[in-house]
């Protein structure tokens, strides 16, 4: 899943705002932008729900568990892809590219597949 | 000096959701927490028996009313026949026992309210040392009671010391 849009042209890869050209484009990077804050809203959850349990409602632990399960899951999946651009000097082009991690990364190798096709012109 | 939050080394969503946790600790968790665990240690309980006690402790003492012999009934419960003689002799210390009656209702009346104000003060003095001890309250509840200031740890003393504030004194 892709929020928003991502379509790999032949010379040009466009975004729903943006459109960028392959030849320009030096990496493409695909991380998890929430994985290291949701470990940490999991572990501040785990922390207060272990600290308190025998004060807190069967009905609380449930939902600090289920916010644990939810956040750690999120920040698993939810993926973010990152255009670096030559002609900025390696500054990010975009980061507007959000979806599940490993829809982005499927992506990711065909873009810099294309990307690598552009630049050789076509021989590989 | 300019400062960009790009080129920290973590993510700054860190600091938003530290930031967040720690204000839920101080405004919302940290109060929840103390005042379960001073209902689960009987705090409240405690607290009004306590109160109930001292005021009794200023409880008016009863009135000693002499003994004065009530002619007038003496002479009914010996000579039936001479009602309307013991009607005219008074009961000298009828006008004394009821006073005392009227005073010791006044006085039930003044405890009874006393009382039921107790728990408003309990409730007063825990809402005035969470709001005293926000810091050490909020440190307990975030970290999960792995850092219990003494503050919170051995908080009778301030439950006690909130309790005798002129704030909840007024409650009471």
């Amino acid at each position: 899943m892709i929020l928003g849009k991502l379509t790999l042209g032949e010379t040009a890869l466009h975004t729903h705002n943006d459109s960028y050209i392959l030849e320009g484009i030096k990496a493409v990077s695909t991380s998890r932008p929430f994985l290291s804050s949701s470990v940490m809203v999991s572990a501040l959850a785990a922390i207060f729900g272990i600290g308190f349990a025998d004060i807190l409602y069967v009905s609380e632990l449930i939902a600090l568990g289920t916010a644990i399960a939810v956040s750690l899951i999120l920040g698993l999946k939810v993926g973010q892809l990152r255009l670096i651009s030559r002609d900025l000097a390696g500054a990010q082009a975009t980061d507007a590219i959000y979806g599940t991690y490993a829809h982005l990364n499927r992506e990711r190798r065909k873009i810099a597949s294309a990307v690598e096709r552009v630049k050789t012109g076509g021989a590989l | 000096m300019s400062f960009d939050i790009s080129t920290l080394p973590f993510s700054p969503l860190l600091i938003i959701v530290g930031l967040g946790y720690a204000g839920i600790s101080a405004v919302a968790t940290g109060p929840e927490i103390i005042r379960r665990e001073n209902e689960q240690a009987g705090w409240h309980a405690t607290c009004q028996l306590n109160i109930q006690a001292d005021i009794e402790a200023t409880r008016r003492p009863d009135q000693h009313i002499p003994q004065v012999p009530d002619i007038g009934g003496m002479i009914c419960s010996a000579y039936p026949e001479l009602g309307d003689l013991c009607q005219i002799i008074p009961d000298p210390s009828a006008a004394a026992r009821a006073a005392e009656v009227r005073a010791r209702e006044l006085e039930d009346a003044r405890i009874a309210r006393a009382t039921s104000a107790a728990g408003n003060a309990c409730a007063c003095a825990e809402q005035l040392f969470i709001e005293n001890q926000r810091l050490s309250v909020t440190l307990y509840a975030a970290s999960g009671r792995f850092l219990s200031p003494p503050v919170v740890s051995n908080r009778d003393t301030g439950l006690i010391r909130a309790l005798n504030s002129p704030q909840c004194q007024q409650e009471g």
